[in-house]
């Protein structure tokens, strides 16, 4: 039942925006057929939020589409969602170990500043998704990947990508605090530094800004200049978020940012995640079912390197379309 | 219970060891000191040996020693930093590498004396550098070196994977994460490392022998002109070490004081190394903490 349900809505997502998409008005009649298709199958699912006909048509025609699904859309798409833009998507991205598949082409879109959730059983392939989209996974010897990532009209998986230059625009936060063995100021003043900010006064501001933002500022603002290992693990955490926003990125990967930390840091944490999304887009890995409830505004569920399913956070654990889902979701496994 | 005895007697054990080796070193080091610290002096530390009387020093050797430390490391560190960099942070991990490293552990493991015949062979007959400072510090560097690279190499791989990637996440490159993030982390393993390495230098004698050479032409210590040929700083002259004094006094020497001076040198080779280890103990703490705003 609950199946049909949303492969209806799914379809009409699509067929609603393919005919929202001016240039795609072509295209309307063929598209929602064959994403029903893929739904039902749902193994690459649909890129949610867009359509997958749409984008291929345009990326055929333009070469870089950009953000094709993104074309705005009042009226009609606000009905069945709120259709942010996308601050960046994936397109059939698998990722290899060797041999073994751990990403099954995964085509997902991440709103613009909104947080995303990735959930899922351990080894189902989120983390390995997240450390893709800032190109970190390359660094794991054997690792391969395939597929596509457009982030601001850029295939980032294309191997002429300067993958130096992405990562600034990419902050990622790492599941155990990992600051620097460098003072709090340093830590934070690091990265701008090296991309240029060499002025004194300004490095002080920017430091006192993102210690700001963390809410760390008036917890060390007195010792700046003791190391970074002498906090606490929520502080540290938090020193390592600051650190990431320091060189002003688009977009905020956390790989379990909380797990390692005791009930008020995590708390905190997601607090500062709420009040980050105003400024960045943020993708959070967790095994903890009842924080993505709390902090994201969409879901995705992956087991075994499968999409299998991505919705708002809401519909997810209140009426989740796939029997996995709903199993993951009432603890029945995992 | 049978678990509680068990591991009381092992923990006996364990430390009972620990004890053991405190008391072979104490006693070695006491032994070498007790016989040694009595002959040195300020005339036996900077006078030039005896042949035939009493009342030589060690003051040319110990030079000779330090000097050749100091051109050995400005030859191997360099070059074992870059290639520790490479094997753990560039190389690809297949067979070539494999190989490389399997070459590395059998080179470090070479015995001395061979190596000095290598050296007497290749670097000193056939690359003309003749009985030289030069020669021994090459010599040298081909047992110096693997030891270099290893350590090297496993501090870096040491180094939390989460540090370089928080690097490389803020968009530095790859060589400004090794060199700003990574090797502050593992300069106390590499300064320690390097500070073993810089011993064995010291007390190297086998492989001198037929490189460095069994004598020191005569010193004028007022001509610091390296290309002169008197000069203490001409890296082209022949010269003895420490080690290799120690051993040629003690098996051929003339003088009437030869196992005092062979004691009193011997004192001086170990209390030099331990200085040495000290010292450089200490600057990889300071370094540390200058590097990584302290604890």
């Amino acid at each position: 039942m609950t199946m049909i349900a949303t492969e209806k809505t799914e379809a009409e997502r699509v067929a609603n925006r393919t005919t929202a998409t001016p240039s795609d008005a072509g295209t309307a009649v063929g598209a929602p057929a064959d994403p029903r298709e893929k739904a039902a199958a749902s193994v690459p699912a649909p890129l949610p939020g867009a359509s997958p006909a749409a984008a291929r048509d345009e990326s055929a025609q333009r070469a870089i589409p950009g953000l094709a699904p993104s074309a705005p859309e009042p009226g009609e798409t606000a009905r069945t969602q709120p259709a942010p833009n996308p601050a960046f998507y994936t397109k059939d991205l698998s990722v290899y170990y060797g041999e073994k598949q751990a990403i099954k082409q995964v085509s997902m879109a991440f709103p613009d500043r909104q947080v995303v959730a990735l959930i899922g059983p351990s080894g189902c392939g989120k983390s390995t998704f997240l450390r893709s989209l800032n190109r970190m996974n390359d660094l794991i010897p054997g690792a391969s990947i395939d597929g596509e990532i457009w982030i601001g009209g850029q295939n980032i998986c294309d191997p002429r990508t300067d993958v130096v230059r992405l990562r600034q625009r990419i902050g990622m936060v790492w599941q155990r605090p990992n600051p620097f063995h460098k003072s709090i100021y340093e830590n934070v003043a690091f990265g701008p530094r090296y991309h240029g900010v060499k002025n004194k006064a300004a490095l002080d501001q920017l430091v006192e800004e993102c210690l700001r933002k963390t809410a760390l500022w008036d917890e060390v603002k007195d010792r700046l200049h003791q190391s970074g290992l002498a906090l606490s693990g929520g502080q540290q955490q938090r020193l390592c978020i600051a650190r990431s926003i320091a060189v002003k990125p688009d977009i905020l990967l956390m790989d379990e940012p909380a797990s390692a930390l005791d009930p008020v840091s995590t708390a905190k944490i997601e607090e500062l995640i709420a009040e980050l999304k105003r400024d960045y887009t943020i993708v959070i890995v967790t095994h903890n079912m009842h924080q993505a409830a709390r902090v994201s505004d969409k879901t995705a569920f992956f087991f075994l390197g499968d999409l299998v399913e991505y919705d708002e956070t809401n519909k997810i654990f209140t009426n989740p379309s796939r029997k996995s889902t709903d199993d993951y979701i009432s603890g029945r496994f995992g | 219970m049978k678990a509680k005895s068990v591991d009381r007697i092992m923990t006996g054990v364990i430390v009972g060891i620990g004890f053991l080796i405190i008391a072979l070193l104490a006693a070695l080091l006491g032994y070498l000191l007790i016989r040694g610290v009595g002959h040195i002096s300020w005339h036996f530390l900077t006078s030039a040996p005896e042949s035939i009387r009493s009342g030589g020093g060690i003051g040319p050797q110990l030079f000779n020693s330090l000097f050749l430390l100091v051109l050995t490391m400005i030859i191997t560190v360099p070059l074992g930093l870059g290639a520790g960099i490479y094997m753990s942070e560039y190389a690809k991990q297949n067979r070539l590498t494999a190989f490389i490293r399997l070459i590395v552990e059998v080179l470090s493991s070479f015995p001395s004396i061979v190596v000095g015949l290598f050296g007497l062979l290749v670097i000193v007959n056939r690359f003309g550098l003749g009985l030289s400072l030069m020669s021994g510090a090459l010599a040298l560097t081909v047992f110096n070196l693997p030891l270099m690279v290893r350590i090297t190499e496993q501090a870096l791989r040491a180094v939390p994977r989460e540090q370089k990637e928080a690097g490389l996440a803020l968009g530095l490159s790859r060589w400004r994460t090794i060199t700003t993030v990574m090797l502050p982390i593992s300069l106390p393993a590499i300064v320690t490392g390097t500070i073993l390495a810089a011993g064995r230098v010291f007390g190297e004698a086998a492989a001198l022998l037929f490189t460095a050479g069994m004598s020191s032409p005569r010193l004028d210590f007022s001509d610091w002109n390296p290309l002169h040929h008197t000069s203490p700083l001409n890296p082209f002259r022949p010269a003895e070490t420490l080690a290799v004094h120690i051993w040629k006094v003690n098996s051929e020497g003339l003088a009437p004081d030869a196992a005092q001076i062979a004691a009193g040198a011997s004192a001086v080779l170990v209390i030099t190394v331990l200085l040495f280890n000290l010292g450089a103990r200490w600057l990889g703490r300071a370094l540390y903490r200058k590097l990584t705003a302290g604890r």
